[in-house]
């Protein structure tokens, strides 16, 4: 697995872990299924 | 981020722990952006949504007590009267729009459910410090009236409300609001339609960037304005825009530039504007309805469609969804009457991407708005889209090219 590191800001506290999805598009939430989390717009690379 | 003793306190929950939330998320937000401090705003606007997570968010902060200082003007739900007299909603999202009414008048907002408050009802004036959601509105208030608001959130703008405060970073900073892309329009626009086009064609060519026009005409209506920003907005994440000539910051290109080279510069051409029908409209054919107002139609754009239809019979449903203040308008003038007459409906409060219109779910429509077919998309409602008079035509008789 590659790993790389990132500088974060300070936003809320608490800790989380989890995988990273890498897009080269951009998203828009809004065109998410909220229950399956598959991008729904047209021609988006995820 | 530096916050005063007075924001200390309320973060620690002097003011209620909705108060504190909002603070939470705000001083979170200017964290992220490098913010140096929270400066004081005038006006607000939140996109509420009458979603699921917008609910969820507003009657947390209600439930808790929270109260907004700046009063907040509001984005279109459903007009829940229209739509449950006519049994076009059922319970569930009955109940879904009375929720998000209660949690948003009980937070202190001013319940206009319009995506234009940049028109009527939350007109700021030029270098006023304010808290814009909404895609069409971010870039109006930034670009048209010259005030100074970042691409909000509806949740970051409502906060905003809450604590009278945003955090001082981005388009609230002179410097940041120059145009770094230079675009030379060298196509005609010749209706407010032809900002629609020109809106979706500008932000892949240029990304993030600030965009100065040069070319577009003088006499641009405030609907082509309206547009521009709305779909450079959605195609786009472009929350300001000059208009060399038009725009208050951009009385000439070199002060929109702020007297620097732009990083890039780009030419859209008739080409490029005739390019994007195909990459936002569905394919011509019979169609079942026409929707307008997304944004929300103007008078102007209600008279010229009651003028093309009056002593007619449209052959499909028309809807045209405006603003109270437009509504009461048009019965005073008789347009109300025509439109009903023909077959139409007009209706305010009310937003294509909503759960009123599942009988319209799997249908195919047209429409003058590239947003308006963008996001209702996720609801399996397909548009064609064109300029207004051949969605009209294409009312009158069932079909478009």
């Amino acid at each position: 697995m590659k790993i790389k590191e990132f500088n974060c800001h300070k936003i809320a506290e608490g800790v989380a872990s989890g995988k990273a999805l890498v897009s080269s598009d951009d998203i828009c939430f809004y065109m998410i299924e909220p229950k399956t989390g598959i991008v729904i717009e047209k021609g988006h690379d995820l | 981020m530096e916050l005063t003793a007075e924001e200390k306190k309320v973060l620690e929950g002097e003011n209620g722990e909705g108060a504190a939330l909002a603070m939470k998320i705000l001083v979170g937000i200017g964290e992220a952006f490098d913010a140096s401090h929270l400066v004081p705003i005038t006006r607000a606007h939140v996109a509420l949504s009458n979603q699921e997570a917008d609910l969820w968010f507003a009657e947390k902060l209600s439930n808790a007590g929270a109260k907004c200082v700046i009063s907040p003007t509001v984005n279109p739900g459903f007009c829940l009267d229209f739509f449950t007299s006519r049994n076009m909603v059922g319970n569930e999202d009955a109940q879904l729009m009375q929720r998000t009414f209660n949690a948003y008048q009980s937070l202190g907002s001013r319940m206009n459910f319009s995506c234009t408050p940049y028109l009527f009802d939350n007109v700021p004036r030029q270098g006023e410090i304010i808290s814009f959601s909404e895609s069409s509105a971010t870039p109006f208030v930034n670009s048209v009236w010259g005030a100074r608001t970042n691409r909000e959130a509806a949740q970051n703008a409502l906060c905003a409300a809450i604590v009278g405060k945003v955090p001082r970073y981005g388009l609230l900073l002179a410097a940041n609001r120059k145009a770094t892309a230079r675009v030379i329009v060298k196509a005609d626009l010749k209706n407010d339609f032809a900002y629609q086009q020109l809106g979706w064609a500008v932000p892949k060519r240029i990304g993030y960037r600030i965009p100065v026009f040069e070319g577009v005409p003088s006499d641009i209506t405030m609907e082509g304005l309206m547009n521009l920003g709305a779909q450079l907005n959605t195609a786009g994440a472009v929350p300001m825009y000059h208009i060399v000539g038009v725009t208050p910051e951009a009385q000439t290109l070199e002060a929109a530039l702020q007297g620097q080279a732009p990083e890039i510069s780009v030419e859209i051409t008739q080409q490029d504007l005739d390019d994007q029908i195909e990459k936002f409209s569905d394919n011509p054919g019979p169609i079942d309805f026409v929707m307008f107002g997304c944004p929300h139609h103007t008078i102007r754009q209600v008279q010229e469609v009651a003028e093309m239809i009056e002593g007619r019979t449209l052959k499909t449903e028309l809807w045209i969804l405006t603003s109270t203040y437009t509504l009461e308008m048009t019965k005073r003038m008789g347009l109300f009457d025509v439109i009903i007459n023909a077959g139409g409906n007009i209706v305010a409060n009310s937003c294509p991407d909503q759960p009123c219109w599942r009988h319209l779910e799997g249908r195919k429509g047209a429409t003058d708005s590239p947003k308006c077919a963008y996001y209702p998309k996720r609801r399996g409602i397909n548009f064609v889209v064109r300029d207004l008079k051949t969605c009209i035509e294409a009312a009158l008789k069932g079909s478009i090219e």
